[in-house]
């Protein structure tokens, strides 16, 4: 191998190593923070959708708050979260929350549907995660997409309408340039819930 | 004799009058990303990201500055290594070292700020394909002084958030009726939402691209 060959070789080699190192340092200092994103905001979108009030500085807060007021349980690969207090020693049910996923545009969209206690009105929307095109799709997390849940009927069916305006307790407006998307919103809210009503019949 | 000449040309040079900043190869070269060389509307770099960021005011501005970064980061350093990369392998090499960078900043970006990480989602990542910073690599950090690329990737760069930020005024206030999410147009404003949309986004690149140009004069 001559000169040429071997120094492309070393270069490469050297630049890629310092690379992998520089990157794994920022990884190793940054990791931490961005999982306590992810957990605190997850916690706070439940704390938000059940009403409880929080410091969002205050991490030990959130965390024992959603340890003392939240029930996290999965059911045949659905989550819900139920919001109690303690009465008389025992644990009374104000709310329920059921995590839906399915597929958006791009990628998997993960939201949260809070129910009243006749599981049909609907209290709020969250949305949890989404990849969906910014300023598109992705203003779907926008107060203004997600408020206009509250009140709404999910039963029997609920539709999230892109081509005309939503009438009536079971539609609300889609994005406006963002169709697919408001389907796929449509679709996991639909398929999310039946699934959830057909597996538990009683809380 | 040759002593008292010699003294005589050193006087001479250095008696000579400090060059206003803007006649500085510096200046010259910075100012160049922003009118003459500006991506957006003479080099035609970094089009696709431009189509994409601009129809929301927040989002360019901090595409912008994310670009900006990297494109200063990745031609200081391809300025640094320039005489030991071999030149066949340089296009990989300048590869990985964007990559690191605009990898570093989306690290950055989802530890620190993470809204603005959630808004931007896939576009922070896809800076590592953004013409301007290859191109400028290739072009000019790879044969010049690492002041001069530094200088060069910083004028680019404002080049390029300028454009962004003109483009996205026109698109957002047509297109939502806001300018940084805050309501300008009022209520009963129609919003355009071609404007939002791809179609848009081609029509006010291109409009933009021609009024310039056309005070720019061929």
């Amino acid at each position: 191998m001559n000169r040429n060959r071997i120094m492309m070789i070393v270069v490469m080699v050297v630049v890629a190593a310092v690379s992998a190192a520089l990157l794994g340092g920022v990884y190793n200092l940054t990791q931490p923070k961005v999982l306590l994103n992810r957990e605190m905001k997850l916690k706070t979108t439940i704390l938000d959708a059940f009403g409880i009030p929080y410091d969002p500085n205050n991490v030990e807060q959130v965390r024992e708050l959603f340890k003392n007021s939240i029930e996290t349980k999965t059911v045949e690969g659905i989550t819900f979260y139920r919001d109690y207090v303690i009465e008389n020693g025992k644990k009374v049910y104000k709310g329920i929350a059921l995590e839906l996923s399915g597929s958006g545009f791009w990628a998997p969209i993960k939201m949260l549907i809070v129910l009243e206690d006749d599981m049909e009105t609907i209290r709020a929307v969250k949305i949890l995660e989404q990849a969906e095109t910014p300023g598109l799709g992705g203003r779907m997390t926008e107060p203004w997409f997600t408020a206009q849940f509250k009140g709404k009927k999910i039963k029997p069916t609920f539709h999230v309408v892109s081509y005309r305006k939503a009438k009536g307790p079971n539609e609300v407006d889609g994005i406006t340039g963002a169709t697919e998307t408001s389907k796929a919103v449509d679709k996991i809210l639909n398929q999310g819930t039946k699934k959830f009503f057909s597996i538990v019949k009683n809380l | 004799m040759a002593d008292v000449t010699a003294v005589g040309q050193a006087t001479a040079k250095r008696r000579k009058p400090r060059k206003k900043l803007t006649q500085t190869q510096s200046w010259k070269t910075a100012v160049r990303g922003i009118w003459e060389d500006n991506p957006a509307f003479r080099m035609m770099l970094g089009i696709c990201s431009t189509l994409a960021v601009t129809n929301q005011l927040v989002n360019s501005m901090v595409m912008g500055i994310a670009v900006t970064a990297v494109t200063i980061a990745s031609s200081v350093t391809v300025s640094i290594i320039r005489n030991i990369v071999p030149r066949r392998t340089r296009m990989a090499v300048y590869t990985l070292v964007i990559a690191t960078y605009v990898i570093f900043v989306d690290q950055l970006l989802k530890a620190y700020y993470p809204t603005i990480s959630e808004a931007l989602g896939p576009y922070v990542g896809l800076i590592i394909t953004n013409c301007i910073i290859m191109g400028r690599a290739e072009s000019f950090a790879s044969s010049n002084s690492v002041w001069l690329s530094f200088m060069d990737a910083l004028g680019v760069g404002l080049g390029y958030f300028i454009s962004l930020m003109v483009i996205a005024f026109i698109r957002e206030l047509l297109g939502f009726g806001t300018l940084f999410n805050y309501n300008i147009l009022g209520p009963n404003w129609e919003p355009w939402v071609i404007m939002v949309m791809a179609p848009g986004a081609f029509i006010i690149l291109g409009l933009y691209i021609w009024i310039i140009r056309g005070i720019q004069g061929e």
